[in-house]
């Protein structure tokens, strides 16, 4: 009885490996990633070739400037239970190399003492506080904060960054064009070390920045960074400001400025430092966020999809839904796979061993993660070292990137959004990212 | 692992490479001078749209209430206080400091 029980589902198996459909996947699975890494390759050498070169447009406004030529900057920091980060931050905003600019801190219902800690600055005349009795999340932070922002132009950063001093400067000179809504930055792994970090720090320069690039040549791009990012007040109120009920604001921002015909740039010379996720747990759970906030942002805007006037979307938007699909195919096969192998059949590309095709996948990723760092280099000159770590890339983080991404993108379509998003902050490891501060210098 | 492989396969497999990379490359070619003269032809907004700032209501609806004057903008400390449905910013005396 239990013989012709696994046989019979040996023989599903068997019609299943036969099938169109695995037969699709198996191609899909195969050609997405190839096809993606030469996309972002090509496209984020000729971004760095046009933009990036001695003949490049922006520059970043002269240190010699005059001051009276450059308009005044609002930079914004939304901050809950930030008292052990905070000064660090704000330290290195007062080093700024820009004439005209003030720092709003906004401590968002934090128990602890950040507004004590930012109380300590504002003798400076630079930095001020706005002092949210209630804990109402970042999105709401950033909207209260605006009614107070001086400049036209808004900076928010994230309350545990160390930005370099030339980072309003790079950022700046984007504006002048009036079509221009918002320019994120360059954030950069600080915390380095252990073999998590090391990969993330690997991942920032090779898959994130290497998208950015890409995306900026596709038109539009997909997210600003929330750590580090310039807005134009008046795209921010055009578009009805931050969406609290989101749970990366950062992204729905972005696309709510794109469908407003607002240019959404990227300047990888505005480079901040920034602490990752330590421990696996701290990065599942932002990796959580960001593939539900991901799934939510797609699902809002799925309407373009179709949409005529806004097909320079329309790159980003399919890249989207085809990542998250390859990322369920990526599950589906590998469960199939694994029950198959347990069985004691073996479908058609289902060997552990690697086959030419997985060669070429892995060669293909390996070769985006080299030209992220080829690319990135100029501005992190201790990048090259962590390059060893790529060989991990494609059999750990794919897996792990992937199984949060599957789980994820359903609760985010399926759950209904709560109106406000509030902070859920847990500090792992600042001792840690203090000491990697510490050692930027020598990076 | 490429010893294991026929020379067939070799080829078919790199030949799906590079016409990969080929397609790739011109159909982003292709798509971005499609933007350029859409940039073009469009006229592409060159100033800012009208947009009217009035902080009245906060994302939530709820009403605001700013301090009087430059005030907002210069205070260095604002608390924020929501009572009855209403935001209220208030302007923290300096000599409280």
């Amino acid at each position: 009885m239990i013989t012709f029980g696994l046989s019979t589902v040996v023989d599903v198996f068997r019609v299943i490996s036969d099938s169109v459909v695995y037969r699709s996947a198996l191609v899909f699975y195969g050609a997405y990633p190839i096809t993606m890494a030469c996309v972002w390759i090509v496209l984020s050498v000729s971004f760095a070739r046009r933009r990036e070169g001695k003949a490049a447009p922006i520059k970043a406004a002269p240190a010699g400037a005059d001051p009276r030529s450059l308009p005044f900057v609002s930079v914004v920091i939304p901050a809950h239970r930030e008292a052990e980060t905070i000064g660090r931050t704000l330290e290195a905003l007062l080093a700024v190399d820009y004439p005209l600019y003030e720092v709003i801190v906004v401590n968002d219902g934090s128990p602890d003492d950040t507004a004590a800690v930012v109380r300590r600055y504002i003798h400076t005349d630079v930095v001020r506080l706005l002092d949210k009795t209630v804990n109402e999340g970042k999105a709401m932070g950033l909207n209260d904060a605006l009614p107070l922002c001086r400049g036209e132009i808004v900076v928010v950063l994230d309350a545990d960054i160390v930005v370099t001093p030339g980072v309003l400067r790079a950022l700046v000179p984007h504006f002048a064009t009036s079509r221009v809504g918002a320019v994120t930055g360059n954030p950069r792994v600080a915390n380095r070390g252990s073999l998590l970090r090391n990969l993330q720090t690997l991942e920032f320069a090779s898959i994130v920045s290497v998208q950015r690039r890409a995306q900026r040549i596709w038109g539009r791009v997909l997210t600003v960074s929330g750590a580090v990012a310039a807005f134009r007040k008046t795209a921010l109120v055009d578009v009805g400001l931050f969406s609290p009920d989101m749970a990366t604001e950062d992204i729905d921002m972005t696309w709510k400025l794109q469908r407003r015909f607002w240019d959404v740039r990227y300047e990888p010379a505005a480079v901040v430092w920034m602490e990752v996720p330590p421990t696996l747990r701290e990065l599942w759970k932002q990796r959580r966020r960001w593939a539900k906030g991901l799934a939510q942002v797609l699902s809002k805007h799925r309407g373009l999809a179709m949409s005529w006037k806004c097909r320079r979307l329309w790159p980003v938007f399919w890249e989207g839904v085809l990542s998250i699909a390859w990322a369920y195919t990526f599950l589906v096969l590998t469960t199939y796979w694994l029950v198959a192998h347990a069985l004691g059949y073996s479908p058609y590309g289902s060997s552990p061993i690697p086959s030419l095709w997985g060669m070429l996948t892995a060669t293909a990723c390996l070769t985006q993660l080299a030209t992220g760092v080829m690319l990135d280099r100029r501005y992190d000159r201790g990048l090259a070292r962590y390059f060893p770590f790529a060989v991990l890339y494609p059999l750990v983080y794919w897996l792990l990137m992937s199984v949060i991404s599957a789980i994820y993108t359903i609760d985010g379509l399926l759950r209904k959004r709560p109106s406000v998003q509030v902070w859920h902050i847990e500090r792992v490891g600042v001792r840690a990212g203090a000491q990697s501060f510490a050692q930027i210098e020598s990076l | 692992m490429l010893q294991r492989e026929t020379a067939r396969s070799l080829g078919v497999a790199f030949g799906l490479v590079g016409a990969l990379l080929t397609i790739c490359v011109i159909a982003m070619m292709a798509w971005t001078s499609y933007n350029i003269r859409l940039a073009r032809k469009a006229k592409r907004r060159q100033s800012n749209r009208e947009v009217v700032i009035c902080w009245e209501r906060d994302t939530l609806g709820r009403r605001l209430e700013l301090p009087a004057g430059e005030l907002a903008c210069t205070a260095p400390e604002v608390r924020v206080v929501l009572k009855g449905g209403v935001k209220a910013y208030i302007a923290v005396d300096p000599e409280e400091l």
